[in-house]
């Protein structure tokens, strides 16, 4: 009987599993850095244009740039929130995979022992 | 009654060895567990993004070409309603449960454990809370300004893309939530 816990097949399925997780991810996350990049520069240029035309006042700038600087602030936040589920996902998934390889193996050597996986742990 | 140099050592092995079981076991136990990092997904703060998201574009598109504070009484239940609208969005988003970030504690790169939410520098909160905040401040300034003077093409067009700026941060990031 061949061994049922494979390495070789359990590591292309994590590899698998970590390709989908970040292909998705990463392009969502381009394009949003993309969106946000060029809209916080053109911002930036904005500002400077309506105060050489005269558009905005002092007061009006002083916000304008305030403004600017807690919304980069914002960009980057959500940059490392995207980053840190994305963390998750894949730490996710390795466990899922190996957690359900041992469980399976255990299970074809018809041994009554389950290798538990707990859920995730409640928000504190 | 004192304690012998031989007891104190005895002392700080027996300390040594428990505390390098405590590392051992809990390392064990969080490395099989699925872990959550980021607060749920929450259907009922999308909806609500998208649709005062909606309502506001209508706001700006109302007063794109530059308004005069003469017709201000018009607007500003507008202007109410939406401010009002994000606000209880942000206080949503802040009462949701946020997990600790254990697996950055484990690899080193999170703050310690038992560090004070107040001195955590990033994602304190969901990162979309902040903007949703900042769209209440833009929503303000526009109103306030509007009230007071004339609320020029210019800084209507400035106050826009400020206003999409932050809308997008915030629906990403409540977006990303859904795994």
């Amino acid at each position: 009987m061949p061994h049922p816990f494979d390495p070789a097949k359990i590591g292309q399925e994590i590899v698998d599993a970590l390709n989908g997780i970040l292909k998705d991810d990463v392009t969502r996350y381009v394009d949003f850095a993309e969106r946000q990049s060029i809209g916080l520069a053109k911002q930036g240029a904005w500002i400077a244009e309506a105060t050489i035309e005269g558009e905005i006042d002092t007061n009006d700038r002083q916000w304008f740039l305030e403004n600017l600087e807690r919304m980069t602030k914002n960009f980057a936040r959500v940059v490392v929130g995207l980053t840190v589920l994305t963390i998750e996902k894949a730490w996710n998934a390795i466990v899922g995979v190996l957690w359900g390889a041992v469980n399976s193996a255990l299970k074809a050597a018809k041994l009554p022992i389950r290798v538990p996986m707990p859920d995730a742990p409640a928000p504190s | 009654m004192t304690i012998s140099r031989q007891e104190t050592n005895n002392l700080s092995n027996a300390k040594l060895i428990f505390g390098f079981f405590a590392v051992v076991v809990t390392l064990i136990i969080l490395s099989g567990r699925a872990i959550k990092l980021a607060p749920d997904y929450d259907t009922s703060i999308i909806d609500g993004l998208t649709k005062a998201n909606e309502q506001t574009l209508i706001l700006f598109a109302r007063v794109s070409s530059g308004v005069s504070s003469n017709s201000y009484s018009k607007r500003e239940k507008a202007y109410n309603t939406q401010i009002g609208k994000f606000e209880a969005i942000a206080i949503q988003i802040e009462a949701r449960p946020l997990p600790r970030s254990r697996i950055q504690q484990v690899f080193g790169i999170g703050p310690p454990i038992g560090t004070e939410p107040k001195d955590l520098p990033v994602l304190e909160d969901a990162p979309s809370l902040q903007p949703v905040q900042e769209i209440v401040f833009i929503l303000t300034r526009m109103q306030n300004q509007d009230r007071t003077r004339r609320l020029s093409h210019g800084a209507i067009a400035g106050l826009k893309s400020a206003y999409k700026l932050s809308i997008d941060q915030a629906l990403t990031y409540e977006k990303a939530l859904e795994r």
